[in-house]
């Protein structure tokens, strides 16, 4: 695939990958135990493990919803004015990680909260009736039951950051998406740059997928043929 | 004077073979705007070592009954004393101390399915703290008393209804408890299973000595395990007594007597 390019456009398109991965794994390095946290409060409130505070998980909550609602170009562009006070630029590096952090905490914290909920409710019980306290109702109740369906959550969430990660070219954040939209794209002999780069998307998504199916299906012992 | 000192030491011996104790007991919940009356003035008293069952119809407050013993509930009303405490005023520190000495035995089993076996059955242990080496090694005696030590490496997922409640009666057993909470431990069986577990249980209380109560519809369950069965009827208690004697009283009763409540 490589050799369809000029030695600058695959210099262009070498940058452009380690980018994205840099964006993607520094975002999800934020996202995936934020998002975790966040995503295990609001479904141990709503099964009313805890109760204290109520408010605070409610207000979370709505702001998680928030987040998810609004498009994600809207939604860099909204924060603008904090990353520039935050981190004296908008543009760049870190106003994209910030944007991307953002959206992949509200997304985890959903696709957590909804793989808890699913969890068998008379495991809480089971967890009471032996003493557990709430770390051990996580560590050794909840954690076992669900982390195959996290590993899936956390593959999506992944994929999902994956496909924002190519617009974060608009506020300066480089990657695959620039290169095969700016450099490739608007660019008239630049169409290969733009193909090879959605073909790089693609297999990344691909990786990515397949290793969160492998490991999820390794974890998962409720499928008989384990 | 003599006769004061005599009654007095008989209750305090009475009171040391007393496991649970409810005097007075009430239990209301709201639905949809109504309050429901769960439980009305519930008093009865368990002896160390008894088997008692609970048995009615649906929706006469069995569940929330045995929710309130196994400390998952509290009481609205009344008192409840479990191995002398009054659990209506103890601390959260405390009542934990008090659900080590216990353990439960629910209907759907309740295995953790991404655990195998052996740490389904070890896992009350693991949570005390104790050693890998010394649970796993409690856990195979344990799987060799309920007959499946063949099983310690399978999942749960390959059990049947009845080995998965074998599991789940060894892993209750693990902390050697002084109170056994059955949650209508053979309705999902078949009937030659449900029997093979009741013999199970009978074999448990012999050998364990553990204090059990037993809530079920099923009265054949009831009349096989227990030493005393509470009726409960309209939220109340409708009658208490040995087996034996309710027994006897059955006449007339063909509707709680009949096969399933």
């Amino acid at each position: 695939m490589m050799l369809l390019l000029n030695a600058t456009e695959q210099a262009q398109i070498i940058k452009a990958s380690l980018e994205t991965l840099n964006l993607l794994l520094v975002s999800a390095l934020v996202s995936l135990p934020i998002g975790t946290i966040i995503g295990m409060l609001l479904a141990l409130y709503e099964k009313r493990i805890f109760n204290k505070h109520r408010w605070l998980i409610q207000i979370l909550s709505v702001i998680v919803s928030i987040v998810r609602s609004i498009p994600f170009v809207l939604l860099m562009v909204i924060i603008i004015p904090f990353s520039f006070n935050t981190f004296g630029t908008s543009i760049g590096y870190m106003p994209s990680i910030l944007s991307l952090s953002l959206i992949g905490i509200a997304t985890v914290s959903r696709l957590v909260e909804q793989s808890v909920i699913d969890m068998n409710p008379t495991i809480y019980d089971l967890a009471y009736s032996m003493g557990a306290s709430k770390y051990q109702l996580f560590k050794e109740f909840i954690f076992i039951e669900v982390r195959s369906s996290l590993i899936l959550a956390y593959t999506s969430s992944l994929v999902s950051l994956l496909a924002y990660s190519s617009v974060v070219y608009i506020i300066g954040g480089g990657g695959l998406g620039y290169t095969a939209i700016q450099i490739g794209y608007y660019s008239p002999v630049g169409k290969t740059l733009m193909w090879v780069s959605t073909i790089l998307m693609i297999i990344i998504v691909q990786i990515v997928q397949l290793l969160g199916n492998i490991l999820a299906n390794y974890l998962n012992k409720k499928k008989r043929g384990h | 004077m003599r006769n004061i000192v005599y009654i007095i030491d008989k209750m305090r011996k009475e009171g040391d073979q007393s496991m649970i104790e409810l005097k007075g007991v009430r239990k209301s919940f709201t639905a949809k705007g109504n309050i429901v009356h769960a439980l009305n003035d519930i008093s009865l008293k368990i002896n160390q070592g008894e088997v008692f069952g609970i048995i009615g119809k649906s929706g006469v407050g069995k569940s929330t009954l045995l929710k309130i013993l196994s400390l998952a509930m509290r009481p609205d009303q009344g008192h409840y004393f479990l191995l002398g405490k009054d659990v209506t005023e103890i601390t959260h520190k405390e009542k934990k101390q008090l659900l080590l000495e216990t353990s439960f035995i629910y209907q759907g089993f309740s295995l953790l399915y991404n655990l195998n076996v052996l740490d389904n059955v070890s896992l009350p242990l693991k949570l005390r703290g104790v050693s890998k080496e010394e649970r796993y090694k409690k856990a195979k005696e344990m799987l060799e008393f309920v007959g499946l030590s063949a099983k310690i490496d399978d999942y749960p997922i390959t059990l049947s209804g009845g080995e998965a409640q074998r599991i789940a009666i060894a892993r209750a057993l693990i902390t050697n408890p002084k109170l056994l909470f059955l949650d209508e431990p053979t309705s999902a069986l078949d009937e030659q299973t449900a029997y093979d577990i009741l013999k199970l249980i009978k074999k448990t209380h012999e050998a364990f000595k553990p204090t059990i109560v037993l809530v079920s519809h099923q009265m054949q369950t009831i009349q096989y395990l227990c030493d005393k069965v509470m009726v409960l009827k309209d939220n109340k208690i409708d009658r208490i007594g040995p087996i034996k004697k309710l027994d006897k009283l059955s006449t007339g009763y063909d509707a709680l007597w009949g096969d399933n409540l």
